[in-house]
């Protein structure tokens, strides 16, 4: 009986420590329980990236100007660690999370594969119900949304995207020193400027410095601007399809520009232009060289690395931004990279409008959301200059990031990025051509099993090709056949047929 | 020569002496290739961030510096509550996870329990199936593990039907007749547990509760995906928001202004240094309780 008492005293314990311990776990958060006492809507913000340390003072800052706005709505922004984005918002999607906006990425996974499976909600009804933000974009940017003849997103405008393939970044000091005055105008005199400039920053710094890829997946953009065949567009994310002026899609890895591409980088590679281990290393690695003042011309780097290379070596560099092969047209190639959807799961999906309206509303807003309290996170100068408070790590205390909610008409650049690097962000071309696949939205859904074999057998066979690790002709029939058992041929069948019926869905397109 | 004894002690052959001195030599390299990259990452994180951008990684720094560890715990830093995170959740998960193993290998093991292979069977499936994120997930939300210190403890964590498996091994190895001689004595279920076969099981418990507390230590999925709230990120966590934002720097597109610095190379060795930290302690003493629970069942007593 003793027995028995104490086992049902220790059962009772441990169910009671259970439950309490239950209880005790946290709830969800004061923004539904607001919501559902009718004083604000609740708009939650999902994000890629890291909040900023002093978030909470900038976020209680916003939801006042809200308030005082007559705007009802409390804004939360919630941030997902970049590589685990993609999991997580399909995880909060498919378990019925409620949250409002998220943010797309374009070249990361593009608005088809959220819309054609129900992730995000149309919103062209609310569209017209706000019409100072649809005046904020023009109607290219708002097409950039469309799926399936429904608009899915507010556009994210943080940057003109008719010239970034046409700029390279380089050293205007080394470049003087290796005895030109600008950047050459063919492909041989720049492996000359290369060379040359690898020598004088080695002597200056004693570093080696390295012609870089932006990322690997890219494709040489420069080199592409050189050749008779030019302007056509080769996808940024895999590299598969080549698109040609007049709508045909080619093989980019079986075509005569990838040859070239190959042939130039294996002569680079063997100059010593190109870093060995380039493809093990992570962007960090390029970043930090190139604060040093060890780069070589390339497409990639920040907008603030002259400083940092005075910082570091004492140096006036002369970083510039310029367009290679200037005669060429720039090239648009999307209308649209980065855009903010409604979730599916919104509680009320007018809040993500009323969110956006009020933020692109005014540079007041624009600033109080991106950049803090002015003062606190913030100071301009007379030109409008930014500095910000930085923490002890060294980065801002608050920085909510232009490129995920911008508005390139009201973004503000730090006092260290140059006149250059400005003039570059915010060059108008005015001799551009459009690719068809501009507008143009490629659902993978039929061939996902395809993509995933193709993306890691262009890491194993055609990158040490294409940086010119090992040579084009004793090598491309191999890659090309392990492509091919991949799914190539499948993968460019499908996209084919979806650009086909894209180009007699939209005969302007091709003019 | 043989070998054999003179005066008592053992003597060796040259062939046994040859045998043993390769023996040590090749155990004492797989050791140094082990440890010398560990002593890299020291001294890379007491190095200037120059010497390593000018030399790279080097056992003898340019320069030597300190920044990293200063940049680690300067005030303001979420590394000192990330690591009270981490040391709570692997206390509080360790301590409940083994009591709770220990239940369950006890009950499995006894043979006064009615069912207990249909029950082992029942443990044994879902080690080898999964349900799948999905569940995972909804189940972690409804529990309440969301966003606060259970969702490091509960989720995945709590319980490996490996380990339970182990310490039911051990216990069947234990004479029965202790059992038999406990319970005319008088004694009940409980009290036979947890004060006869649970004082005789500390090997095993000290095993499973090595392999629980590395798994809580070094776990960051849960922080990934059950937590937003910075207050509760362990220290795995902060690395891996540290790689991803190093990631995310290559997808970005040409020149964007981007919020974050680029973490330093001595700052992520030093990250490394801070995280392995008190685990690493966590081996030496738990030495000799190791190999004796690893072989359970091996030999039979």
């Amino acid at each position: 009986m003793r027995t028995k008492g104490w086992k049902r005293l220790l059962s009772a314990t441990a169910a009671t420590s259970m439950a309490m311990s239950l209880a005790v776990c946290g709830g969800t958060g004061t923004m539904e329980a607001k919501a559902a006492s009718g004083e604000k809507h609740p708009c939650r913000i999902v994000q890629p990236g890291s909040l900023p340390s002093d978030y909470e003072t900038g976020i209680a800052a916003v939801n006042k100007k809200l308030e005082e706005d007559g705007v009802d709505i409390e804004v939360e922004v919630i941030r997902i660690p970049g590589d685990a984005y993609s999991e997580k918002v399909n995880l909060m999607l498919s378990t019925g999370e409620p949250f409002e906006i998220m943010h797309i990425m374009q070249d990361v996974r593009n608005i088809s594969s959220y819309a054609g499976v129900g992730s995000i909600i149309p919103v062209t009804d609310y569209i017209d119900k706000y019409p100072n933000l649809k005046e904020k974009f023009t109607d290219v940017e708002w097409s950039s949304t469309l799926y399936d003849g429904e608009y899915y997103a507010i556009p994210d405008a943080w940057r003109a995207l008719d010239h970034n393939v046409s700029f390279m970044v380089y050293r205007e000091d080394i470049l003087k020193q290796a005895g030109y005055d600008a950047l050459p105008e063919t492909v041989d005199e720049m492996i000359d400027v290369m060379k040359k400039s690898q020598d004088i920053i080695l002597e200056e710094s004693g570093i080696k410095a390295y012609h870089w890829f932006h990322a690997n997946q890219y494709p040489a953009n420069w080199l592409h601007r050189s050749y008779d065949t030019y302007p056509f567009y080769v996808d940024f994310d895999l590299g598969l399809t080549l698109v040609r002026q007049d709508g045909t899609v080619d093989s980019f890895y079986e075509s005569e520009e990838f040859k070239k591409d190959c042939e130039t980088y294996y002569e680079m590679y063997q100059a010593g232009l190109v870093n060995p281990d380039v493809l093990n290393l992570d962007s960090q690695a390029k970043y930090d060289d190139a604060n040093y003042g060890a780069f070589l011309p390339s497409q990639t780097f920040d907008s603030n690395i002259q400083n940092k290379i005075k910082e570091n070596i004492g140096v006036d560099a002369s970083v510039k931004w310029t367009r290679i092969f200037p005669e060429k047209p720039d090239l648009v190639y999307t209308f649209g990279q980065n855009m903010n959807a409604v979730s599916s799961t919104a509680e009320d999906p007018e809040t993500a409008f009323k969110f956006f309206d009020w933020l692109y509303a005014s540079q007041e807003n624009f600033d109080l959301f991106h950049y803090g309290v002015e003062g606190t996170h913030y100071t301009l100068n007379d030109a409008g200059r930014m500095t910000q408070t930085k923490g002890e790590d060294g980065n801002p205390l608050y920085f909510m990031d232009t490129w995920i909610t911008g508005y390139l008409p009201y973004q503000r650049y730090t006092e260290d990025v140059t006149e250059d690097y400005i003039d570059y962000d915010t060059y108008k071309s005015d001799n551009y051509v459009v690719t068809p696949a501009a507008g143009f939205v490629f659902d993978a859904t039929n061939v996902q099993t395809e993509l995933t074999n193709l993306e890691m057998e262009i890491i194993t066979s055609i990158y040490p090709i294409k940086m010119g690790l090992v040579p084009y002709e004793e090598n491309i029939d191999d890659a090309i056949a392990r492509l091919k058992a991949a799914g190539l041929d499948t993968y460019l069948e499908e996209y084919r047929s979806q650009f086909a019926k894209y180009l007699e869905e939209h005969p302007e397109v091709l003019g | 020569m043989a070998s054999g004894k003179i005066g008592g002690v053992k003597s060796h052959s040259i062939g046994e002496r040859i045998g043993s001195a390769a023996i040590h030599l090749i155990i004492g390299g797989y050791a140094l290739v082990c440890i010398v990259p560990f002593i890299l990452v020291l001294i890379v994180s007491f190095s200037s961030e120059k010497s390593i951008t000018l030399n790279g990684y080097s056992f003898v720094p340019m320069e030597w510096s300190v920044s990293a560890y200063r940049m680690l715990f300067f005030n303001g830093s979420s590394v000192p509550r990330a690591y009270m995170v981490t040391i709570c959740a692997t206390l509080i998960g360790t301590l409940i996870a083994s009591l709770i193993t220990f239940g369950a290998g006890y009950t499995l093991a006894n043979r006064h329990c009615k069912y207990r292979n249909g029950l082992a069977l029942y443990f044994y499936i879902p080690m080898v199936f999964s349900s799948g994120l999905v569940p995972w997930y909804m189940m972690s939300k409804n529990l309440g593990c969301y966003d606060n210190i259970w969702a490091l403890i509960v989720p995945s964590l709590m319980f490996s039907p490996f380990n339970m498996f182990l310490v039911r091994n051990f216990v069947r190895e234990i004479p029965e007749e202790l059992d038999d001689s406990a319970r005319i004595d008088g004694a009940g279920d409980i009290a036979i547990a947890f004060q006869i076969y649970f004082t005789l099981c500390k090997p095993v418990l000290a095993t499973i509760a090595l392999f629980y507390a590395i798994g809580y230590w070094n776990n960051y999925f849960n922080a990934v995906m059950l937590v937003n709230d910075p207050d509760y990120f362990n220290l795995q966590m902060l690395l891996f928001k540290i790689q991803s934002e190093i990631a995310s720097l290559s997808k970005m597109a040409v020149g964007t202004m981007g919020a974050v610095n680029p973490p330093k190379e001595s700052f992520k060795m030093a990250m490394s240094i801070v995280t392995i930290g008190p685990i690493v302690l966590l081996y030496p003493y738990l030495q000799k309780y190791f190999v004796k629970g690893m072989v359970v069942g091996a030999v039979k007593g």
